[in-house]
């Protein structure tokens, strides 16, 4: 006849069930996609890394709430308000292309069928940016027109009309009306995976290519590369995004001035980026992925040449966001 | 397959020992090991491959010299998620993991000094990722396979020198979009005999 363990094996045992009886989920945290889709961007940091110097500011959501009223320029319903506050960028790496350089508040307002309908830049109670987004019956977003004013009065400085048309859901053509001088642009993607990127946006009948540069002229806003880290290569400025789920975790946009690694320029002035709301609007709006990467394209101006210039370090504009219910 | 199946299994099993009187001995075994553990990303180009080390505690019954059943509850040490395949710009963030379940365990017969085994696992994994001031967090059924072979020392005290495993979560984990991970481990077995009244 054989007993049971003997009693100095029981504890053993014991504590092996115990721990069997522990779990390391909590009732808080996220378990779904659907879940984590709901969650909201509470604040997002801005930390610059310059030759002249550093600054980091965080931008922080002080207002969320329900609304109810028609747009009177456009008869769309306005559901939902959201605004951050975003302290001074200072003069470093990344601006408001207004060139505004006070405290700003970021005012974004949602459709009733939650779509990003515009976002508003105000310096106090002025608009220096706005930027507003218009959707196909289907949803597709087919237009974003860019508006920027100047808060002591004057006439707007910009007004840019981007028109999109598509592929199936994929944006094949941006056709932009600068000044009254529309020019339509070809969008040609890679593959990443079981997804796509942007490598190219070139006006085909002037036949522009990637020229290595990211020119903001007005003739050519579009001749600008991003390499992604699997690229390698040597452009002048380089993205990174990396994600959580469908989230923005973080994006870095690093102009590479030191050139001793190969690749790099140091022969010119530092680039100047200007803010977007894509960069915190990305996974709000479809196909927001390749859009991010063509205003980051068009939203940023290369430094002149300098001759004999000392030596530089590489500079960085890392966005951080923060997510919350 | 939750908790209370499992421990209604292993109570099951422990009842049936006095009904096996003459069954050689020992019949239970106890386990403790640690190791490392890479969570495959795939085809996820913006996550790079997640890894843990971790602890294993189990517990077997033996049917004979060559099978045995039993369960087990691993529990990670530290971990992390990397961001960014780029480590220029990568981001990494705490990884807990917690795996439980039963196994079946086929081994060479307790005469040889090195005796390989064969496991064949099923059970629940729990994965959450800590990540600024939110969790992310999944579970699923697990199964898999373990490889092993351990060296006995003295009577009833054996080394598993090295144990390879792999593990197939058929729910992914739904923001790494992985479902396989790989194991290794290293550990000791102590075979617990049942005394004769």
């Amino acid at each position: 006849m054989v007993a049971f363990p003997t009693i100095r094996h029981k504890p053993l045992i014991a504590i092996f069930f115990v721990a069997i009886s522990c779990s390391i989920i909590q009732d808080g945290d996220i378990k779904s996609a659907e879940e984590l889709s709901k969650l909201k961007l509470t604040s997002f940091q801005i930390a610059q890394t310059t030759n002249s110097g550093n600054s980091t500011v965080t931008a922080t959501m002080t207002y969320d709430s329900v609304k109810n009223f028609v747009d009177t320029n456009t008869g769309m319903t306005i559901a939902r308000r959201v605004e951050y506050s975003l302290p001074p960028l200072g003069n470093l790496k990344m601006k408001l292309r207004s060139g505004t350089t006070a405290s700003t508040r970021l005012r974004i307002n949602y459709t009733d069928t939650k779509k990003v309908f515009s976002m508003r830049i105000l310096q106090l109670d002025s608009t220096v940016e706005l930027y507003r987004f218009f959707y196909s019956s289907s949803g597709q977003l087919i237009q974003i027109k860019t508006f920027m004013d100047p808060v002591d009065g004057l006439p707007l400085t910009l007004v840019i009309d981007d028109i999109f048309t598509y592929t199936g859901n994929t944006i094949s053509t941006i056709t932009r009306n600068f000044n009254g001088s529309p020019s339509t642009h070809q969008i040609t993607y890679g593959s990443q995976g079981s997804g796509s990127y942007v490598t190219q946006i070139a006006n085909g009948t002037q036949g522009y290519s990637n020229s290595g540069g990211c020119s903001n002229s007005n003739s050519n806003p579009y001749a600008c590369t991003i390499y992604y880290p699997q690229s390698g290569g040597g452009p002048q400025v380089y993205m990174y995004t990396t994600l959580i789920s469908n989230s923005l975790d973080q994006l870095s946009l690093q102009d590479q001035r030191n050139n001793s690694g190969g690749g790099g320029s140091n022969n010119r002035e530092a680039d100047t980026y200007y803010f977007h709301p894509l960069m915190i609007l990305r996974n709000q709006v479809a196909s927001g992925d390749h859009l991010l990467v063509m205003y980051l394209m068009d939203w940023w101006s290369i430094g002149a040449t300098i001759n004999n210039p000392p030596p530089f370090t590489d500079e960085k504009v890392i966005f951080r966001y923060t997510y919350g219910f | 397959m939750n908790k209370k199946h499992i421990f209604s299994g292993l109570i099951f099993l422990i009842s049936l020992i006095p009904a096996k009187a003459q069954i050689s001995l020992p019949q239970f075994d106890v386990e403790v090991k640690g190791g490392y553990s890479i969570v495959d990303s795939g085809q996820n180009q913006d996550i790079d491959n997640s890894f843990f080390s971790f602890f294993q505690t189990g517990l077997h019954v033996q049917f004979s010299q060559r099978v045995a059943l039993g369960g087990f509850y691993n529990r990670s040490l530290s971990g992390e998620v990397k961001y960014g395949r780029d480590g220029a710009s990568a981001t990494s963030y705490p990884l807990s993991v917690l795996m439980y379940g039963i196994d079946l365990r086929f081994s060479a017969g307790r005469s040889v000094k090195w005796r390989p085994y064969v496991g064949l696992v099923y059970g629940k994994a729990e994965y959450v990722q800590k990540t600024g001031n939110y969790n992310l967090a999944a579970s699923s059924n697990v199964m898999g396979v373990n490889l092993g072979i351990m060296r006995l020392f003295g009577r009833n005290f054996y080394w598993n020198v090295l144990e390879v495993s792999t593990r197939y979560m058929p729910d992914k984990i739904y923001w790494l979009q992985a479902d396989f991970s790989l194991e290794a481990k290293t550990g000791f077995t102590y075979n617990i005999r049942i005394k004769n009244k």
